[in-house]
């Protein structure tokens, strides 16, 4: 871990619908996560995680404050910059795998390694050798169990070696032991780098094994902590 | 259940965009087998009522022995009959000289079979020998009206009525002359005494028979036939072969063709359509069913829920196309009946008409509807609530299994290719929406293109004399020589023109017979005139049974003789079923018949005519008063003349073509626009984490053009076939022995045909596309991940 800011949110405010139908899911939220860090948002359903996430992940635009990340002023980002910017700078992971169908684990992951560089078999190799795949790489998703689809989906997200990793619910579709391999990996990815890992999870086990824990309820931060001794994956259940 | 019908009315409210597209393609349907049906119906019953008031002739017999008026009464079946006198003379309207024909009326009473509708001024009158009723299409052509005078026969006539005749609502010289250029032909009905002073050889004696009601006519068809035949008739014309009424019943039957084959096209592709958005809104709402069917839903009340999503939108857009159809019908009704000269309109509602259009649009909805009614019906209600449907394998394409080198391709390639067969059932409906509506393209389109080559041949390769000048004096040298010598013309050659009857067996067909010289100039023989034996129509190679080489009996009904030829050809003509011989040949054969046939019985001006062409850069309005002014000609017609007015005709069928273009390409429009839209809803999450995985819209979206083109394409080539087999058998129902035509397409019917769909598809594509660019990426995933 550096000391290093990899993301840095100022006065960040998002509404959705307007008049009666208004929500407020993020209310004037301020927060830094430093690179190399392992960041749990935790938060009940509703509570403004995932749309943090996305802020983060400039998926979409806030209604006011700022987003500064690996570099990128997300506010002055149009559509295409955008674009760039989660092309460039970050990796997701969302709970439901998203894979296409029609695609085999090494496509899936070959078809973000062809946008972003050279190399694109070694890479492609490389990313699905590193989530445990390396036999599986000509398996449809089809064919594949949800913990090896949600593999597939992390090494789609690490084929463009990004600074930033965004998780959404990554083990809610599994069951514990498969949820525990895959945040062991997650971890596994993180250690020894610049990489930083945001999880949204509202299982208040998967908060042990983080650096820090950022704590959401109705779209305000409620508590920032940090885990001195984080647990390793391989030692929590739910 | 009245909530379920709320939820349905919601629903659709949802998918607005594509249940209108579906209703559309129903609409259209349904409103062009109304309207076509309608106008078929309407327009048989307008010429029957306008055939009954005037009691047109059921058969007409020509030059039959004496006394045969008294045979033909005396016949089972037969109601009446009357004789007439007919003949074709020499008028001069105008500056206007023509070969016109005269009909005998009597003067006190209109006839008692084929009388005339007087549209303005009066009847004739026996006390004015001079007044004669001139038919509307002649009046109209020369400007004439009742006061005005032209001469007949050198007498100068006054027109006392314009007539409408049921025997020239559609104004044809003959059965081998159905087209005859304005200003070429007239029609007068005069004082029947002015024909008995004519000669024998000039005048035809008809005698008209109309038959009793509800009788079988075939039946009294052939009694009449036998009775004129053992009569020694010249000609014998059945109500069905009369000039002007087989070329109406030919547009006629041609459209009962189009109102049943045209909305069938477009009511298979809106089920297709119906079945695509109704499976597609099954599977969305899947954890919608299993909740509803776990809270006591019954199976047959959910299933039935889902179809009548589809019977609705059948039934709703059957309303909206049969009130359209019925008045499309009425327009097209009166379009054709002021295009074919009806004098009757009739422009009924006929229910039954609307009740089938009903029934044939909730037929559609409900058939097309089945399928997912029967997915809900089979859904267990636990596993219908988890919500997504169950993963499918994958598996590479066929594309990448019979070329390898294709699995080496980008992965956006892959996807691309087998894109197209994660929904098998979706992208079979969109490749026969296109095969459909290539089958709608090509059969409008080659309507065109055969009728524009039929011209072509006709005008370019077969009948290539640039005039065709007739004589009021016999034929010979001098006349061929005094059109020759004109300045405009650079050849003329004699023609002979017979009516003749070709008998084979038992079969006879009754045309004419042209006799050219043996290398003549203006008419074209792709392998020569033989110097023996006859050359025929292709159409009499069935008609009589038989082939090359046959001896055939050829009745020549104006000499009262019969010869025996054999059978040297057939000749693929597309304007006229006719028999063609050598001229010197022709004499010769007559004169070992009958030694007093000789050349100089073969100059008479009914028989012999002089055909020109021009010199090159002739103004063909220059050639024809030039040609005018040489003594004894009686008229002139001109080819360009000819062609003008066929392609005037057409016209007029070029718009309905054009219409069935037009409502090709947006059936074609709602098949594939509903079929991608539901295909991007569907892809929503997978596209959504593209874009979040840093794809751009554009790629995505070419993924999707992509999948839309390559399917396109594939159906783009069994609609070539397809579409190739509609427009051959669309033809056939507008071919008739006058009108021989086959299908001849062109290859760019078939080029812009495909590219008309790859740019119909494209348009289509457009609100994917949007659709595409609009995804909200953010709300997408936090629906799914709360």
């Amino acid at each position: 871990m550096s000391n290093e800011i990899a993301v840095k949110a100022t006065n960040l405010t998002k509404t959705y619908g307007e008049g009666e139908t208004e929500v407020h899911a993020l209310r004037d939220v301020t927060f830094d996560i430093p690179k190399g860090e392992f960041v749990v948002l935790q938060g009940a359903s509703g509570s403004g995680k995932t749309t943090l996430l996305n802020q983060i992940g400039a998926l979409e635009p806030p209604t006011s404050g700022d987003v500064h990340s690996n570099g990128f002023n997300l506010n002055g980002l149009d559509d295409a910059g955008r674009t760039d910017y989660r092309l460039k700078s970050v990796g997701f992971v969302f709970q439901f795998y998203n894979l296409v169908p029609s695609l085999t684990a090494y496509e899936n992951v070959e078809l973000i390694a062809e946008l972003t560089g050279s190399d694109v078999p070694a890479r492609t190799t490389e990313a699905l050798e590193s989530v445990g795949l390396a036999d599986r790489m000509d398996h449809f998703p089809g064919q594949m169990s949800g913990g090896e689809q949600q593999r597939v989906s992390i090494a789609r997200g690490l084929v463009k070696n990004p600074p930033l990793m965004l998780c959404d619910e990554p083990t809610g579709a599994l069951d514990t032991e498969t949820g525990t391999q895959v945040l062991s990996l997650l971890r596994d990815i993180t250690d020894g780098t610049d990489r930083t890992i945001v999880v949204v999870t509202h299982n208040t086990q998967i908060t042990t094994i983080a650096n820090r824990v950022i704590d959401l309820r109705d779209g305000e931060i409620v508590d920032t902590h940090l885990n001195s001794d984080p647990l390793d994956p391989s030692n929590v259940a739910w | 259940m009245k909530l379920l019908r709320l939820k349905r009315k919601r629903d659709v409210g949802r998918q607005k965009s594509q249940f209108i597209a579906v209703l559309v393609a129903v609409v259209l349907g349904v409103a062009l087998f109304a309207g076509m049906f309608n106008a078929y119906l309407n327009l048989g019953s307008s010429l029957e009522g306008s055939y009954e008031r005037l009691v047109m002739a059921d058969m007409t017999v020509t030059n039959a022995d004496d006394g045969f008026v008294d045979t033909a009464m005396t016949l089972d079946g037969v109601s009446y009959a009357i004789a007439r006198q007919q003949a074709d003379v020499p008028f001069e309207i105008g500056s206007h000289q023509l070969l016109g024909r005269v009909i005998g009326m009597p003067t006190d009473n209109q006839p008692a079979i084929n009388m005339v509708d007087i549209e303005s001024g009066t009847y004739l009158d026996p006390d004015d020998p001079t007044g004669v009723l001139l038919e509307e299409h002649a009046a109209t052509g020369f400007d004439l009206d009742v006061g005005d005078t032209f001469t007949i026969l050198g007498e100068e006539v006054t027109v006392v009525g314009i007539a409408v005749s049921p025997e020239y609502l559609w104004p044809a010289r003959d059965r081998q002359t159905l087209f005859t250029p304005p200003n070429t032909f007239a029609v007068a009905f005069v004082d029947e005494t002015m024909l008995e002073a004519l000669p024998s050889s000039l005048a035809d004696l008809q005698v008209l028979v109309d038959y009793k009601e509800e009788v079988d006519t075939e039946t009294v068809d052939s009694r009449v036939e036998s009775a004129a035949r053992a009569a020694n008739a010249a000609d014998i014309q059945t109500l069905e072969d009369q000039p002007s009424n087989s070329t109406i019943n030919l547009e006629i039957s041609g459209l009962q063709t189009m109102a049943v084959a045209l909305p069938v096209l477009f009511l298979v592709a809106a089920g297709m359509a119906i079945y695509v958005v109704v499976t597609r809104l099954v599977y969305a709402q899947r954890g919608v069913i299993g909740t509803l069917r776990a809270t006591g839903f019954e199976r047959r009340v959910m299933s039935k829920h889902y179809g009548s999503f589809g019977t609705s939108v059948g039934l709703v857009g059957a309303m909206i196309g049969a009130v359209l159809g019925a008045l499309m019908g009425r327009g097209m009704t009166a379009i054709y009946t002021t295009v074919f000269g009806i004098p009757d309109l009739v422009a009924d509602f006929h229910l039954p008409t609307i009740i089938i259009s009903l029934i044939f649009g909730l037929v559609a909805g409900g058939l097309a509807a089945i399928p997912p009614a029967r997915i809900v019906a089979d859904m267990a209600p636990a596993e219908a609530m988890r919500g997504d449907a169950p993963a499918t394998g994958g598996k590479r394409s066929f594309l990448e299994t019979v070329i390898p080198p294709l699995r080496r391709a980008p992965v956006r390639w892959k996807m691309t290719l087998r894109g197209m067969g994660r929904n098998k059932k979706r992208s079979t409906s969109m490749v026969v929406g296109v095969v459909l509506s290539m089958t709608m393209i090509l059969a409008a389109a080659g309507m065109i293109d055969t009728m524009l080559g039929a011209f072509n041949r006709q005008f370019n390769e077969i009948a290539i004399e640039d005039a065709s000048v007739v004589f009021t004096v016999p034929v010979g040298d001098d006349q061929v020589a005094s059109v020759e010598d004109i300045f405009v013309v650079d050849l003329a050659e004699p023609v002979l023109g017979m009516r003749v009857t070709i008998e084979s067996g038992t079969d006879s067909f009754s045309t004419l017979l042209e006799g050219y010289q043996r290398n003549t100039q203006v008419h074209g023989f792709p392998d020569g005139l033989p110097a023996e034996g006859v050359l025929v129509g292709q159409a009499m190679e069935g008609l009589l049974g038989i082939t090359v080489g046959d001896t055939v009996t050829v009745e020549f009904s104006d000499l009262k003789v019969e010869i025996r030829t054999t059978i040297e050809g057939f000749l693929d003509e597309p304007m006229a079923t006719v028999a063609y011989m050598e001229e010197g040949g022709l004499a010769t054969a007559l004169n070992e018949v009958d030694a007093s046939i000789t050349s100089k019985t073969l100059q008479n001006p009914s028989i012999t005519t002089v055909k020109a062409r021009y010199e090159p850069n002739v103004d063909p309005a220059v050639a024809i008063s030039e040609l005018q002014l040489v003594d004894d000609v009686a008229v002139v017609v001109d080819a360009t003349e000819l062609r003008q007015l066929l392609e005037d005709f057409q016209a007029f069928f070029y718009v309905f073509m054009g219409m069935a273009l037009v409502f090709g390409g947006a059936m074609a429009f709602a098949l594939i626009f509903n079929i991608i839209s539901v295909n991007v809803a569907e892809r929503a999450n997978e596209f959504a984490t593209m874009r979040a995985n840093g794809l751009s819209h554009r790629k995505v979206a070419s993924m999707i053009t992509g999948e839309t083109f390559l399917l396109t394409a594939i159906g783009i080539i069994p609609g070539l076939l397809v579409g190739y087999w509609a427009a051959v058998a669309f033809m056939g129902t507008f071919s008739s022995e006058q009108f021989p035509i086959q299908a001849d397409l062109s290859i760019w019917t078939y080029i812009l045909g495909s590219v008309a769909l790859f740019v119909v598809a494209g348009l289509s594509l457009i609100p994917a596309v949007r659709a595409i660019k609009r995804i909200n990426v953010g709300e997408i995933v936090r629906e799914r991940s709360i």
